[in-house]
């Protein structure tokens, strides 16, 4: 009797938590018809946007073309190798201009103009729908010609990677955007307490882009810095040695364990934070 | 004369009521360098000159980049974009002075925030990289000549970026077009590394755009690598660049304020 009522319990708990996942999976399909509608009103515009980031990301190279093609290889990094690293960044970059950049500049908007309430009053998670609310489809093409990069890159070095290297390489970009998103969500939330400030949505920029170059240039505190307490070498230089088969296997579960703990952390500030606001009109 | 000096302590008191805005762009400024120091540093480990620099000319150059691009470029294309579309240029122009000039003073003062937040940062990379660095001591009149064309470079900035700015009498949207100006000037302007590590017909071309009399001469002359003619001429490109944007600045500026009347009436 008791273990059947048990067993009903957690099959309706598994049922329920179901239900939850879909309901949040409706919202988000929702918003991202939403965005893709309101970009599509103005086509040409639209497709204006896509070929020119396509081709400003394509210079993306431009930088290290010009530091290794000068200096050869630092640190075991050559110019092909640069071209697996610069397009892992890219596919990064891509991934987080397009699923984050804009919700977090309406955050910071939203908390400005005290029209944060009518997010609050939603019967779902404040975090999810601020966080998820606007995707931006312009950035797109940064991710794509960042994927050419690599896949040039993997040609270039002559690589066979397995499943095993792409596994790892699709773990750490993934746990990059993760830890990612929960650091540039903290800095946004910082805004409940400074009051207006213009530009915190992409303080976080200047940052990211040292993901641009290995890691393994950094010396002193700065690079065990960026390995282990900011997510700047999961950005790009972790990954890009999953794919070259010379990444530290204990740094995986490392990565993983930090993303899934940064969101933590970024979920209970946003809770706690959230006491410090006070709408505007009232 | 005083109106301007007025002028210039209110956009100070602007820029010090923004000041966590201007520390955060300052980040914008400062961590690339920093960053590219670190590449050189490492990558001078197996080679001793790298486009002709030696380590040391390579680690002053990124310092020098650093500071300068802190201290002379321009962001006035951003304000003149947002007061025209916003339409507080009518206020300005009603006003009896120049509003180029205001927002000249205006540039200053947001610049002397940066220099206060760019001082610890210089003296924290003298202290870190000045072991490697062993320049050629400038005498008296270098050090003139060097004062001269930084102040020149910030002409140059300052006109150049009015030129831009002035776009937004003609355009809906000068975003693309600074985009364009970011990705030209750091590459031909010797932001992101010095121009003789562009390939020859890159270089080539950087050597008549208006960019190279921004950073590349002042730090020419700060490495030693510019004497004689070479000097002099540089600096008389500075000149030049500044008064032929300056003039064009002025052409656009009189034309775009006609069509700002009649969007505006």
């Amino acid at each position: 009797m008791t273990s059947s009522s048990a067993h009903r319990e957690a099959v309706a708990e598994r049922e329920a938590t179901m239900a939850t996942v879909r309901r949040y999976w409706r919202v988000y399909v929702a918003c991202l018809r939403n965005c893709l509608a309101r970009e599509l009103e103005f086509r040409s515009s639209f497709i204006f946007t896509l070929v020119s980031t396509a081709i400003w990301g394509a210079l993306s190279i431009v930088l290290a073309g010009l530091v290794f093609g000068n200096a050869g290889a630092i640190r075991g990094w050559d110019l092909d190798r640069m071209f697996i690293l610069t397009g892992s960044f890219m596919i990064v970059e891509g991934a987080m201009s397009t699923l984050f950049q804009r919700s977090m500049q309406k955050l910071s908007e939203l908390v400005n103009k005290g029209e944060l309430d009518f997010v609050l009053v939603k019967p779902i998670s404040s975090q999810f729908l601020v966080s998820i609310r606007y995707v931006n489809f312009g950035t797109v093409p940064i991710a794509f010609v960042g994927l050419f990069y690599v896949w040039l890159g993997v040609q270039r070095v002559g690589l066979r990677p397995g499943p095993t290297e792409i596994g790892l390489y699709l773990a750490m970009l993934g746990s990059a955007v993760v830890s990612l998103y929960a650091i540039w969500f903290m800095t946004v939330t910082l805004v409940l307490y400074t009051g207006r400030i213009e530009n915190i949505s992409v303080a976080i920029d200047p940052v990211f882009r040292l993901g641009r170059f290995p890691t393994d240039v950094f010396r002193g505190f700065t690079r065990p810095l960026l390995v282990y307490v900011l997510p700047i070498a999961a950005v790009a230089t972790l990954p890009a040695q999953a794919l070259l088969g010379i990444l530290d296997p204990l740094l995986v579960p490392y990565q993983l364990a930090m993303s899934v703990v940064l969101v933590w952390v970024s979920h209970r500030f946003w809770t706690y934070s959230l006491r410090r606001y006070s709408s505007a009109s009232s | 004369m005083s109106l301007y000096y007025t002028l210039f302590r209110l956009a100070l008191q602007e820029a010090i009521q923004y000041r966590v805005e201007s520390a955060i762009y300052f980040l914008y400024d400062v961590l690339p360098p920093i960053m590219m120091a670190f590449v050189w540093l490492a990558a001078y480990e197996d080679q001793t000159s790298v486009g002709g620099f030696d380590l040391s000319q390579m680690l002053a150059y990124t310092v020098g980049i650093m500071v300068l691009r802190t201290m002379l470029t321009s962001h006035i294309e951003w304000a003149m974009d947002h007061e025209v579309r916003q339409g507080l240029l009518s206020t300005y122009l009603v006003r009896p002075m120049n509003v180029c000039a205001q927002w000249f003073v205006g540039e200053l003062a947001w610049k002397a925030v940066r220099g206060v937040l760019v001082t610890p940062v210089l003296i924290g990379s003298l202290v870190w990289l000045g072991p490697y660095l062993s320049l050629p001591p400038l005498d008296i009149g270098q050090m003139l000549l060097l004062a001269v064309s930084v102040v020149l470079g910030y002409l140059v900035c300052f006109a150049l970026k009015l030129c831009i700015g002035m776009l937004v009498f003609w355009t809906t949207d000068i975003n693309g077009t600074m985009t364009l100006y970011d990705v030209t000037a750091s590459v031909f302007g010797g932001v992101l590394v010095p121009l003789t590590l562009l390939p020859e017909p890159l270089y080539a071309l950087a050597m008549v755009l208006p960019m190279r009399a921004i950073y590349d001469v002042p730090l020419g002359i700060l490495l030693g690598r510019l004497d004689g003619a070479a000097l002099w001429w540089g600096v008389a490109s500075q000149v030049g660049w500044a008064t032929v944007l300056g003039l064009f600045a002025r052409a656009l500026w009189q034309r775009g304020l006609r069509r700002y009347e009649a969007v505006g009436g």
